[in-house]
């Protein structure tokens, strides 16, 4: 696009004109009231600044680190850092436009960036040399590593307590874990999921029992009948799967979850195992009187702190 | 109807007005211009915002809450004794105390605002910030970054005409912004910023550093004690010159720490470093060379720490500016902004133009990579505001029948470590990859508000998105219910509110004092009430100029 037109002017190297005939038409076209033709103004005005003053375009200095000061070094002039520090506390209280806050110091010694130097490489801080007394007590000791920086938007987007130390008082806590306003699988569903679990180990053990006596001839015993002692080992693989849970929660619908509605880690689901066989094994027909009484929140599930849900409670 | 004009900080909030004769800053209940932000809940559920919360907050901290700016746009709770708050509508509290002084000020009802955030502010937190003075039954005429409203009060109030580099180091957050103002245009060429630096950052420095000399963690100590550190690392910041020696209590043991300059900086050294990096992005992004700076000027509170005014002038070579109080002189744009928002004619000829300051893009599949996502840039940091941008995207693979667009906020290459704002899904007639094509807008309007829409080219189908579980954002009934548990709070009558203030005040010192230290202002209390009990205006007067008089010359530093 050619920028001249549209600003409504002759090709210039007058940047004094350039913005004053941006600033005209500014105020006819108001970004807010006219949004396409503001920006096609301010792409003409960026482009006419551009042909007009080539610098604009090469990168801009960066800024030099801090020169690596040791604190020690600070430590042996005492004044001059109490001599610096004095000065700036009074000058909080709004000191007048042009007085030199540093009373003592003539003015000119103040180390101006010199104008129009082009940015070159050598960082203008790096020329410390005639630098006056009191910003040396600038102190910045430079640590080789590179300052910590503190990964808050990652923090504050997990659920957990790192972002509550920035805010004063109040009892902070963390918005309550999901699971609260999840209600539990019932403890019918859950004999019913057993059930069909059962069900389909023992139809597994048939088919395959029956695949075994067709090729190696018979094998004697009912094999189905150990389904009840399979039974852990199939939730174990299954619920620590991508799968969330045995075959018959699977047709019920329900999944496994931690208190973050989130799958099991697989430590977790081994512990959720462990914590399933010793019961079992301790309490062996008591653990279906108590279950009944514990509001679909089974006493595995209580201690290994997961939770059976249903998926139309997980929102997809 | 006046629109004011409202500075809602981390640790201070203002407000003013733009009248005839130019900005007026509104002074609070207490005859204040800065109001804490600070919110206490009371026994009987009445709410006490400002100078008397903050003053509760040794005392009655499970009951006090301050710095919630830094958890805007999150959905984290506080707890107030019972009742528990989100930051949005804990700064709802703030704006409605400060709507309130401004009705009582200028005596008509207040009923819109200009609020200054912080410019490098994400959408969520923006969106918090406008629930929050919804709530508060506050129309939001604009959300005005920081630094460009200080920057409209140096330009516009001070009449300079330049290159300005603005550094707002606030309690939570900093900011840098390079603004030119010529002819009667404000023109922002470039923001750059970091959301969690600020002047709290400090003292939780110092706070940690005290802890770790000691072997003690923050749990290890009562949140009383911890407060109290708290309180005095803050008192300690703000006198820091030659050393000071503070009285500890720390859990069990009471330590005597001195307070040196050489600490001082040895602690804030990584955060002072940590102010560069945003320093140098804004010169960069706004290829403005050093040297053509006019000024560079301070805003905020933190910046009078001597360390980082070294630090500045070391970069610069030359010395900061600032010459109107840094504390109020992003109220004071806000409140210019508010004016030329009602256009007022002092202020018809000036035209302010913003940038976005970071930049917004989605996942794109990129073959013959597509092993991963990878950050597809839409809108770039710092171009100039309002500004759409249409990018054109296609099917990444055969019979695809949805599309899914996220979009996301940040610079990095990994889009797990940008922000993610939200989704689209646009359904796609099948066919081979590459064929079907959708278009992606993203709009980025004056307030900092972006909008996304996505069009299939092939049918038409026009979504457009609808942040749904944005972090801290509440749907309408949500609303309507955080209304009408706020409307249930009450605020202190007003008129009690500097007896009140006074009487805390006072119940600190006595709690923080021993011997007869303590038992003076124990004598002084008894008075107090004695006074207030017996009800005669010009006792009570007397009194509380008496008691403000004590309390003053006992803590000689007034850090409150």
């Amino acid at each position: 696009m050619w920028p001249w037109s549209e600003l409504g002017l002759e090709s210039t190297d007058d940047v004094r004109a350039i913005k004053k005939a941006y600033a005209r038409l500014l105020k006819q076209t108001r970004p807010d009231e006219h949004p396409e033709a503001f920006q096609r103004l301010h792409q003409a005005y960026k482009d006419a600044l551009a042909s007009a003053q080539p610098q604009y375009h090469q990168p801009a200095p960066t800024l030099a680190e801090p020169a690596p000061l040791e604190s020690t070094k600070a430590a042996q002039e005492p004044s001059l850092a109490s001599g610096l520090f004095q000065p700036l506390n009074h000058a909080e209280d709004k000191p007048p436009p042009n007085v030199d806050p540093f009373p003592g110091q003539p003015a000119d010694e103040t180390p101006f960036q010199p104008d129009n130097q082009p940015p070159d490489n050598k960082p203008f801080l790096d020329k410390t040399d005639g630098e006056p007394s009191y910003l040396k007590s600038a102190v910045i000791k430079l640590e080789q590593e590179p300052p910590p920086q503190i990964d808050i938007d990652t923090a504050k987007t997990v659920r957990g307590r790192k972002i509550l130390q920035f805010v004063r008082g109040g009892r902070s806590t963390a918005a309550p874990p999901p699971i609260d306003s999840t209600p539990a699988a019932g403890y019918g569903l859950r004999i019913l999921a057993f059930a069909l679990d059962m069900l389909v180990i023992a139809l597994v053990l048939i088919i395959g029992q029956f695949v075994w006596a067709k090729t190696m001839g018979n094998a004697g015993l009912p094999l189905w009948l150990a389904a009840p002692a399979l039974y852990p080992l199939t939730a174990l693989l299954c619920e620590g799967s991508r799968m969330q849970a045995t075959p018959g929660k699977r047709l019920l619908g329900l999944k496994v979850v931690n208190p973050d509605l989130m799958p099991l880690s697989q430590l977790h689901n081994a512990g959720r195992f462990l914590v399933f066989v010793l019961t079992t094994a301790l309490l062996w027909k008591g653990i279906w009187l108590i279950n009944a009484f514990l509001h679909g929140r089974l006493l595995h599930d209580r201690i290994s702190r997961s939770y059976v849900v249903h998926v139309r409670h997980l929102g997809g | 109807m006046t629109t004011i004009g409202i500075d809602l900080g981390t640790t201070n909030s203002a407000c003013g007005v733009w009248t005839k004769d130019g900005v007026k800053l509104i002074p609070n209940r207490l005859g204040e211009i800065l109001t804490p932000s600070v919110i206490s809940l009371d026994t009987n559920n009445e709410l006490i915002v400002g100078r008397g919360a903050r003053q509760r907050l040794i005392n009655h901290s499970d009951r006090t809450v301050a710095t919630f700016k830094r958890l805007m746009g999150t959905d984290h709770t506080i707890f107030l004794g019972r009742m528990g708050f989100n930051a949005t509508e804990l700064s709802s509290l703030v704006l409605r105390s400060l709507k309130e002084d401004a009705e009582a000020y200028l005596e008509e009802p207040v009923s819109s605002a200009v609020i200054s955030v912080p410019a490098y502010f994400n959408d969520n937190q923006r969106q918090a910030t406008r629930q929050a003075a919804e709530l508060a039954g506050l129309k939001v005429e604009r959300l005005i970054n920081e630094p460009t409203a200080a920057a409209i009060t140096y330009g516009l109030h001070q009449k300079q005409e330049g290159m300005f580099l603005i550094l707002d180091f606030g309690g939570g957050t900093f900011d840098v912004s390079l603004l030119e103002y010529f002819d009667g245009v404000m023109e922002v060429h470039a923001s750059a910023g970091d959301n969690h630096l600020g002047g709290e950052d400090f003292v939780d420095a110092m706070v940690a550093n005290v802890l770790a000399q000691n072997q003690l963690s923050r749990d290890t100590i009562s949140a009383l004690d911890l407060q109290n550190l708290y309180l005095q690392m803050e008192g300690a910041k703000r006198k820091l010159g030659p050393g000071q020696t503070l009285t500890l209590t720390l859990g069990k043991k009471t330590i005597e720490f001195e307070v040196t300059q050489d600490w001082f900086i040895e602690v804030c050294t990584p955060l002072l470093l940590r102010a560069k990096t945003p320093i140098e992005r804004a010169l960069r992004d706004g290829k403005i060379p050093v040297s053509s700076i006019d000024d560079v000027i301070l805003v905020g509170g933190s910046t009078r720490l001597a360390p980082f005014r070294s630090m500045v002038g070391r970069m610069f070579g030359r010395l900061p500016s600032c010459h109107i109080d840094p504390d109020t002189v992003v109220a004071m744009g806000a409140a210019i902004q508010a004016g030329l928002v009602m256009r007022d004619e002092a202020l018809d000829d000036v035209v302010l133009t913003d940038v976005c300051p970071f930049t917004l893009g989605t996942a794109v599949a990129n073959e013959p990579y597509d092993r991963d996502l990878s950050y597809l840039p839409i809108i770039e940091r710092n171009c100039v505001v309002p500004i759409s941008i249409v990018r054109r995207l296609f099917t990444a693979s055969h019979n695809q029948s949805v599309v899914r667009v996220n979009v996301y906020q940040g610079e990095s290459p990994d889009i797990k470590k940008n922000i993610f704002l939200g989704e689209i899904k646009v359904r796609v007639p099948k066919g081979p990859k590459g064929d079907e094509a959708v278009d992606v807008r993203y709009s980025y309007d004056a307030n900092g508000i972006l909008e996304v829409d996505v069009t299939v080219v092939s049918t038409g189908v026009n979504r457009q998105l609808v942040i749904e579980r944005a972090p801290g954002a509440l749907s309408d009934a949500e609303k309507q219910a955080a209304r009408a548990k706020l409307a249930g709070l009450k605020f202190h009558p007003r008129e009690g509110e500097e007896n009140r203030m006074l009487v805390a005040r006072a119940e600190r010192l006595y709690e923080s004092s021993l011997d007869h230290r303590r038992e003076f202002v124990g004598k002084l209390l008894d008075h107090f009430h004695y006074a207030l009990d017996r009800q005669l205006p010009h006792e009570i007067e007397q009194a509380q100029a008496y008691m403000k008089d004590m309390l003053n010359q006992m803590e000689s530093e007034n850090w409150f």
